[in-house]
């Protein structure tokens, strides 16, 4: 109520000032005019960049590329730019694999002792220590160059789109498959839904009859986070379905591994009571 | 059309159609994907640690206590077996190319994944590489590899330990981050008045924030952990009552809050960090109003013939607040709406005063204390969906109150009685691995950090 108050009476004092107003409306027009066209340049010049992101991006199909480069100038600093960067690292050069210690690093000196545990935790560990995966093992995708076209794991699964044998893997090369090689991800997924499957929520008797199986499928983007979230096979009891998509609800797993060049893993989920484990 | 479909056409069709759905993405884009499942219960994770290696001899001290902190806190996870050092391969470990994996995936030891590493040691730097493999694995790249920095300090080596178990958990949860790293805070009379506390979540590191020799109680984090709000006796002119007081980690000190008539009490944070909801009797009876974090633009939640305190909002939602109300002669639990409205009782199947309600990180689990007609206080957990109730203290005789949760969701910290004395004790939050965390004075009112 006071906040409408407030302009009407502004309105009605104002009124010698209106001329006044003009010339601040010109001066907005002229601002907004050239801030328009430092857009139109700066998302021109970004066009010019798009082509490079696509080239360094990928030799073979690389249309997801390319789309983004010419996409990113407006509405999103998206996370697969991060991605791509990270992933052409590791190859370009072996060993140093971070080339962002952003921030010069202060290791907390421990003077202060109650700052501490809101300052020192993060600053020490993403400054100071680097992530070794790449000095120590020589990554089996052994591409060489900085060019990391061809053999990224994505490509692997390409081919082989619809032939996939059963409900576990598809093979790919280089990369390897996800759960042979990232045996661990595929663990801390199915530990995370397990600690968040409230059981208690299903009917006692279909809990007690130990056969209702239902199936979830999503995607896990790079950063951890899951998106299109989809029940591909319900288990026919209500109770028991809310339960896995509560399971799935608000969820967060891990980032994905480092070395994994992907965009994203798509999952089939299981909530199945016939399991003992 | 159909009829020129032979029989493996069928066949092919049936099996398009069976697994479209599920397909639908892996087809769609290209990517990766995998195919797990999960069912009645999952077991743990079973991790070695091998002794961390010194470098030089001055870094020997240090690697045994980065080593240890490191088994504590994995062992004490709740996610984690930890592996019995005394299973352990003899050769030493200090360094990827020394990883023999069939020594670890030895039936004998059975790990399912090993860390270890090394220090070097200089009188002005320490530096810890430390990596974490998977075991069944040999093709795998570490899942975990870091280096470590910093002063060469008993306190700097125990931060890097935490941070190294807690960057292990979260891989091998899922995600969930560890708690290693974060700190409770509670109320301690050991120096002669209650003053504000804080410790590592192990029990380490314990020291006083406040020197109000006053009265200080009930402690609250901040979402952020960047402030600590409690209810605090600070006479001002010559008046002393309950009011809400506000403690900056930041700047090391007690800051500013809006003070208030009548008796403040028992504040809670909304998730966002940008408003304290307690309970006051500035009108008259105690009721719960919402400010902002300076105590600014009090707005009055609840209008009832019984006083009403302890909020604890939903951290998930930010929309359902627990509070504690006497409005039916002897405290219960109330749900309402974070604006005041849809007050209810959260009913439970037996008498006695039911106060403290926590929820947990995710917002699915209400902890809470309960004393029942036939005992003490104890903790019990809720899940508000299902309306299931456990006992997680079934002691007899003590006293279990004020749980608080870690940020994980596995663990609860509460003070407790069974040692004779009243104490801060954790614990997971299925009731299982006790550990006393204080020892001396009389301790209470303990609160998780959230980050």
């Amino acid at each position: 109520m006071s906040y409408a108050a407030h302009p009407v009476e502004r309105f009605a004092s104002i009124t010698d000032e209106d001329l006044k107003l003009k010339k601040f409306l010109i001066f907005s027009l002229v601002l907004h005019f050239a801030l328009v066209l430092w857009i139109a340049v700066f998302v021109y010049l970004q066009g010019l960049r798009g082509p490079q992101w696509g080239d360094i991006g990928g030799t073979d199909g690389s249309v997801n590329v390319k789309l983004v480069g010419a996409a990113s100038g407006i509405p999103m600093p998206t996370t697969p730019a991060v991605t791509e960067s990270k992933t052409i690292e590791p190859t370009k050069s072996l060993y140093k694999e971070d080339p962002a210690p952003k921030p010069v690093p202060e290791p907390k000196t421990p003077t202060e002792k109650i700052a501490p545990f809101k300052e020192i935790k993060p600053k020490p560990v993403t400054p100071k220590s680097k992530i070794d995966e790449s000095k120590v093992p020589p990554p089996d995708n052994a591409v060489g160059t900085g060019r990391s076209g061809a053999p990224d794991i994505p490509t692997g699964y390409a081919p082989t789109p619809g032939g996939g044998s059963g409900p576990v893997t598809v093979k790919g090369q280089g990369g390897g498959d996800f759960a042979s090689r990232y045996g661990w991800y595929v663990e801390s997924v199915k530990r995370n839904i397990s600690q968040n499957w409230l059981q208690s929520t299903i009917d006692p008797s279909v809990r007690a009859a130990r056969q209702a199986k239902c199936v979830m499928s999503f995607r896990i983007l790079r950063d951890g986070s899951i998106t299109n979230v989809q029940m591909a096979q319900t288990s026919g009891n209500l109770s028991m379905d809310n339960s896995a998509r509560r399971a799935l609800d608000g969820i967060r797993f891990g980032p994905l591994p480092n070395d994994f060049n992907g965009s994203g893993v798509d999952v089939i989920f299981d909530f199945d009571l016939s399991l003992t484990h | 059309m159909l009829v020129k479909f032979n029989q493996f056409s069928w066949l092919a069709v049936a099996l398009v159609l069976s697994l479209a759905p599920i397909r639908a993405h892996a087809q769609n884009t290209r990517d990766p994907w995998f195919h797990t499942a999960t069912g009645l219960g999952i077991d743990k994770v079973r991790v070695a640690v091998a002794d961390f290696g010194p470098r030089a001899d001055s870094a020997k001290t240090h690697s045994e206590q980065f080593t240890q902190v490191v088994r504590d806190d994995l062992a004490f996870s709740g996610i984690i077996d930890l592996v019995s050092p005394s299973l352990y391969p003899t050769e030493a470990l200090t360094q990827p190319s020394e990883l023999k994996y069939p020594a670890w995936s030895d039936p004998g030891v059975k790990a399912g994944y090993v860390a270890f590493g090394n220090l070097t040691e200089t009188s002005s730097e320490v530096a810890i590489q430390a990596w974490l493999y998977d075991v069944n694995n040999p093709s795998s790249q570490s899942v975990v590899g870091k280096i470590y920095r910093g002063a060469p300090t008993d306190d700097q080596v125990r931060k890097f330990a935490h941070m190294f178990a807690d960057e292990i958990i979260s891989r091998l949860s899922g995600g969930t981050p560890g708690m290693a790293s974060t700190q409770i805070a509670f109320i301690s009379s050991r120096t002669g008045t209650k003053e504000l506390w804080v410790m590592d979540y192990d029990g380490a590191n314990q020291h006083a924030l406040t020197n109000l020799r006053t009265i200080s109680l009930m402690p609250r984090w901040s979402p952020d952990s960047s402030r600590i709000a409690f209810t605090c006796y600070q006479p001002y002119n010559g008046v002393v009552n309950a009011q809400i007081c506000m403690y900056s980690v930041d700047a090391g000190k007690v800051i500013s809050f809006a003070r208030f008539k009548g008796s403040n009490s028992a504040p809670a944070w909304s998730p966002d960090g940008t408003q304290i909801m307690f309970s006051s009797s500035m009108q008259g009876n105690p009721e719960l109003y919402v400010t902002d974090t300076a105590g600014g633009k009090p707005k009055r939640l609840t209008f009832s013939t019984g006083g009403s305190t302890s909020p604890t909002w939903n951290p998930k939602t930010g929309q359902t607040v627990i509070f504690v109300s006497d409005r039916g002669g002897i405290p219960k639990l109330f749900s309402m709406n974070a604006d005041g409205t849809n007050v209810n009782l959260l009913d439970v199947p037996d008498k006695g005063y039911l106060i403290d309600p926590a929820w947990s990180p995710n917002g699915q689990v209400l902890a809470f204390s309960w004393r029942r007609p036939d005992g003490n206080y104890d903790i019990y957990v809720m899940e508000p969906t299902s309306q299931r109730i456990i006992n997680i203290t079934p002691d007899s005789g003590s006293r279990n109150e004020r749980p608080s949760w870690a940020p994980d969701g596995r663990h609860i910290v509460f003070e407790s009685t069974r040692g004779g004395t009243r104490q801060i004790w954790s614990m997971l939050a299925d009731g299982s691995q006790p550990r006393q965390l204080t020892l001396t004075g009389h301790n209470e009112s303990p609160n998780w950090s959230s980050r």
